[in-house]
């Protein structure tokens, strides 16, 4: 009893080292935000000399704070809720229906997972934006984000949903209920803890994306928060102190979304034991 | 009669379930693919009013680019490290934060933070470590090598970008793991815990083989972020020192958006594509086909 | 219960944003449509930077342009460090700037899409000499946006220290003066110079200098590259090649950055100059951004040519190179005549209202091109190439647009930093360097 406390013990040290290790980067982020840009270039490490939050104000007032933290919510709340459906019942269909249709789009949207953005992306613009006129729509943005991601939900859904036992949906067939009702009602709660792992990915992604959001994005009203950043780079350098604080402004929400999700993966995971 | 109907309510089924996410993203994906792949058969430079068709001629010049072949080659040496050094990393983490170790909700944000920070800050931040951190601890200890920058040497600039890679992956990877985990129904634990198995029995022939399909999800989302790696390519070492870190889609990008030549930048990645795409497509086949039911 | 709550908050959350979503979109839709179909003399154009870290300034001054002149609204557009991807990705989505600030190889590369400007008033306020890097076939395309010289900067007070005196960088004609100084500089205990190991320094301002004024006139410098290019002339028997390369050993040999050279930040040289770390530094007039809060009151510095052989008699070794890099061009094919006439307006302004100039002048600290100009530059490195562009004493760094192509920084930029580093020789770097022209097209005039 007594060694295996021990190990528990060296475990959790070695766990706290190696959190450590994950923490530096974002240490260096939150200590940089309250630096002066020549005090971060002479020691990005060590402990800022004063707590001054001008970089906080800086950040606010030149990254169009709130207008852009507007912007990217929108787009992050609108993408995520439509592919959180709409994956979720594909995943689900493609999980329990081996139809060969089912198999070739599966197949087709995991061979896309590998197609460099970097392809399409103008092509994209071209016909989106230049073609049917939707540049600097939010909505657009969103409607790309859910595509996005359409394969990369639908493979962890089905990927999951195949973990279910397929004789629970036989009992709800015998209970009269048909394929949606079965999904909604019996699978839906189930899928709790990839939901959550699923919309925390996606919603992250979303939040983050520069690359695409910026091809569509231009004015200054639409912007988003990781677009609006780059106010802050200048040719060949940037001005880091106002940077970092405002990448820790930007980071918090996504921050705290995540925080709240791990509360509700774990409290899916108590409810799935205890039913188990 | 009866198969009529089924037949119906398959199509029913199938518009519901599977048709709106089919159609966002082909329109979304494929279209513009298919547009894209046009694109490689021209000399367009992504600006000129003009686009002259000039068939295979830049396929044919990149089977013969060195720097192109050279770039896919560090391209697979980086991601066979990653890969490996990620799952790895990422499975012992979700195999801690789910054993029920104290304080596991906060590993769990800890481990994660680092894919909630975007690649390109990440990238500056860990560039100033290398540069400047890395080399003060060296100067201090004595270390001469590590008294200059990784990054300026290209076998330690290629390390620095796996490092940095599997860090940052491995926590994503393990969101994955610990929801594969936590569906292993706990019955199975405890009745291998009574047989009398050990920690290491229970985690390599009850957990292991009951995550298969997870490892399958994993290995896969790593290889494709793997040769999909940008980002931090471009902000921890730009390619450098001189090119010698400039993997694929750092290369695709610099030939389309640097050297302006779009039309061959666009027919690198569809060579690209093609190589990822079937060796992901086997390992995931493979992977899954192995798999034990639930 | 609790959880009910939550989700049924989030529910709330998420219809309210995209009900003010589409609110956002249709206010959006109505101000658009209000300038299509508003008054005759409402239009809107938009003006793309790749001079980024300026936003504010840029904000500033088109707040003052639309104040000055009623009936013209600018989107303001800034590139990050992806400026030609972004300007690809307006033209894809059809909305191409009204006026970009571009380098003049992508003005050049793109000149079908560009109204020329020949012929226009304001190009009289500018510079004749400044106009030849904007010229193609004639027609200017372009007008530029400042004088950026570039070669060694100096702290002057370590300098002064080193020669035991006031300091003159007109004594420096030949490299081996600079290795004099160099010495001396070495022996107060300070480096004598920087090299900052990245690759659009060494590979755009370093090396593309090989191509310049030592070469001769424009027509010369063309057709150098070109016979490179066909593969007639081998740089590694070229000496100028050979000078340049000789004297960046010498800069090598004395470099601050010696023990690791590639790890090179600006920032951080910037810094070591402003501290009195290093002498010199090789660099450029805009270098003053990165100094400007780093430097003690009283502190001078200056800018010196790089002196590429030991002839006292070549000027080139005296003349500080000036680059016009950036350009404001107006498009044609996706703006309409209407908007083109506010975005000449809009160019004018830039370049010879008084307050902007000011503006630009304090902020970049760079020497404008332009007749009118009289305000005060702050900057110590600007002044320095004024005061040459005054005596006359620049040579012009390209002569003509199109010289070097636009990844030249890139390419080559990356054999330039192998061989500071000694990873290659000087063969290898000129093969290297050859084989990168020979995948070129020809230059034209």
């Amino acid at each position: 009893m007594r060694s295996k406390n021990k190990r528990k013990y060296t475990l959790f040290i070695a766990t706290v080292i190696v959190l450590i290790l994950f923490m530096v980067p974002f240490y260096m982020l939150v200590v940089n935000s309250f630096k002066s840009t020549a005090e971060f270039l002479k020691n990005p490490f060590a402990l800022p000399q004063s707590l001054v939050l001008d970089n906080f104000f800086t950040a606010v007032e030149r990254m169009n704070f709130g207008k852009s933290l507007f912007n990217t919510a929108f787009i992050t709340v609108t993408a995520v809720a439509v592919n959180m459906i709409v994956t979720s019942m594909t995943g689900y269909l493609f999980a329990r229906k081996k139809w060969k249709v089912n198999k070739i789009i599966f197949i087709a949207f995991l061979a896309s997972m590998v197609a460099p953005f970097q392809v399409y992306m103008i092509p994209l613009v071209r016909i989106y934006a230049g073609l049917l006129g939707f540049s600097n729509n939010l909505m657009m943005v969103a409607y790309v984000a859910v595509g996005l991601n359409v394969p990369f939900a639908v493979f962890l859904y089905s990927g999951f949903v195949e973990g279910i036992p397929v004789e629970l949906d036989e009992a709800a067939l015998i209970d009269g209920c048909g394929f949606t009702r079965t999904f909604f009602y019996i699978i839906m709660p189930l899928l709790k803890p990839i939901i959550i792992t699923v919309t925390v990915f996606v919603a992250m992604g979303v939040w983050n994306d520069f690359l695409m959001s910026s091809l569509f994005l231009t004015k200054t009203e639409t912007k988003t928060l990781a677009i609006a950043i780059k106010t802050f780079l200048t040719n060949h350098s940037a001005e880091y102190a106002p940077m970092m604080a405002g990448l820790f402004l930007s980071v918090l929400p996504v921050l705290i979304f995540y925080l709240i999700g791990q509360k509700y993966i774990i409290e899916g995971v108590i409810a799935g034991s205890v039913k188990g | 009669m009866q198969g009529r109907k089924n037949s119906l309510s398959n199509v029913l089924e199938f518009s519901l379930f599977g048709l709106p996410s089919f159609v966002i993203w082909f329109s979304v994906v494929i279209i513009p693919f298919i547009y894209g792949l046009w694109i490689t058969f021209t000399d367009w430079n992504g600006l000129a009013l003009d686009i002259h068709f000039i068939g295979i001629e830049n396929y044919r010049h990149i089977l013969t680019d060195a720097a192109f072949l050279g770039a896919f080659a560090k391209t697979v040496i980086y991601a066979v490290f990653t890969v490996l050094l990620s799952n790895l990393m990422g499975f012992l983490l979700a195999l801690v934060v789910t054993s029920g170790i104290k304080g596991q909700n906060l590993f769990r944000t800890g481990f994660f933070t680092p894919n909630i920070i975007g690649g390109i800050i990440l990238g500056y931040i860990w560039n100033f470590i290398f540069s400047f951190g890395l080399t003060k601890i060296g100067e201090a200890a004595g270390i001469s090598w590590m008294e200059t920058s990784w990054l300026t040497n290209p076998t330690r600039a290629l390390m620095a970008l796996i490092i940095v890679s599997a860090w940052q992956m491995s926590g994503y990877l393990m969101v994955i793991y610990i929801a594969g985990l936590t569906a292993v129904p706990s019955e199975l634990m405890e009745a291998a815990s009574v047989d009398g198995a050990t920690e290491r029995q229970i985690v390599t022939q009850v957990k292991l083989p009951m995550i298969r399909g997870t490892i399958a999800i994993c290995v896969f989302l790593s290889i494709s972020r793997c040769f999909m790696s940008f980002d931090t390519n471009l902000s921890l070492t730009a390619g450098g020192p001189y090119k010698s870190t400039e993997l694929i889609a750092y290369k695709i990008y610099q030939t389309a958006f640097t050297s302006m030549n779009f039309g061959e930048g666009q027919a690198q990645a569809i060579v690209l594509f093609v190589i990822v795409a079937v060796i992901s497509l086997f390992q995931v086949y493979y992977t899954r086909k192995g798999r034990v039911d639930a | 219960m609790k959880r009910k709550i939550v989700s049924l908050l989030l529910t709330g959350v998420l219809s309210a944003s995209l009900l003010a979503g589409c609110g956002a979109n249709g206010g959006a839709k109505d101000e658009s449509g209000k300038t299509a179909s508003g008054k005759s003399g409402d239009v809107s154009i938009s003006f793309y930077t790749t001079e980024t870290g300026k936003d504010d300034m840029y904000q500033e001054l088109i707040s003052d342009f639309e104040s000055k002149n009623p009936g013209i609204k600018v989107e303001y557009i800034a590139a990050g460090d992806d400026q030609l991807q972004q300007w690809m990705a307006l033209y894809a989505s059809n909305e191409g700037p009204t006026v970009s600030l571009m380098d003049p190889i992508n003005i050049w590369e793109n000149q079908e899409r560009m109204r020329p400007l020949s012929g226009e008033a304001m190009l009289e306020n500018v510079e004749e000499a400044s106009l030849s890097t904007m010229t193609f076939n004639g027609k200017v395309y372009a007008v530029p946006m400042s004088a950026a010289g570039i070669g060694l900067l100096y702290n002057k007070k370590v300098c002064d220290e080193a020669v035991g005196g006031d300091f003159d960088p007109s004594t420096i004609k030949t490299r081996s003066d600079l290795k004099e100084l160099f010495d001396k500089i070495e022996a107060t205990g300070a480096s004598a110079t920087c090299i900052t190991g990245v690759n659009w320094s060494l590979g755009s301002h370093y090396l593309c200098q090989t191509y310049g004024a030592a070469i001769g006139d424009t027509k010369a410098r063309v057709d150098y590259v070109n016979s490179i290019i066909s593969g007639e002339t081998k740089e590694i028997n070229n000496d100028v090649f050979n000078g340049f390369m000789d004297t960046l050993d010498l800069l090598v040999e004395y470099n601050y950055n010696k023990n690791d050279p590639l790890v090179g930040d600006v920032n951080l040289d910037a810094m070591a100059l402003a501290e009195g770390k290093c002498g010199t530094w090789l660099m450029g007039d805009w270098a003053w951004t990165y100094m400007a809060n780093l430097v003690q009151d009283g502190d001078e510095f200056g800018l010196m040519p790089v002196p590429h052989n030991d002839d006292p008699g070549d000027i080139t070794n005296q003349y500080l190179p000036t680059s016009y890099a950036k350009g404001y061009c107006v498009d044609a094919s996706q703006n309409s005549e209407e908007q083109q006439q506010a975005g000449l307006k809009f160019i004018e302004y830039i370049t010879s209202d008084s307050h902007s100039q000011e503006a630009q002048a304090k902020r970049a600290g760079q020497a404008l091109p332009f007749k009118n100009f009289s305000a005060e530059i702050d900057s110590p490195l600007g002044k320095s190439t004024a005061s040459y562009i005054s005596a006359g004493k620049t040579v012009d760094f390209y002569g003509t647009p199109s010289l070097c192509p636009s990844d030249i920084w890139y390419e080559c930029g990356a054999y330039m930093c192998a061989y500071i580093t000694g990873a290659c020789d000087r063969e290898k770097l000129a093969s290297d360097i050859d084989a990168y022209w020979a995948a070129q097209d020809k230059r034209e005039y």
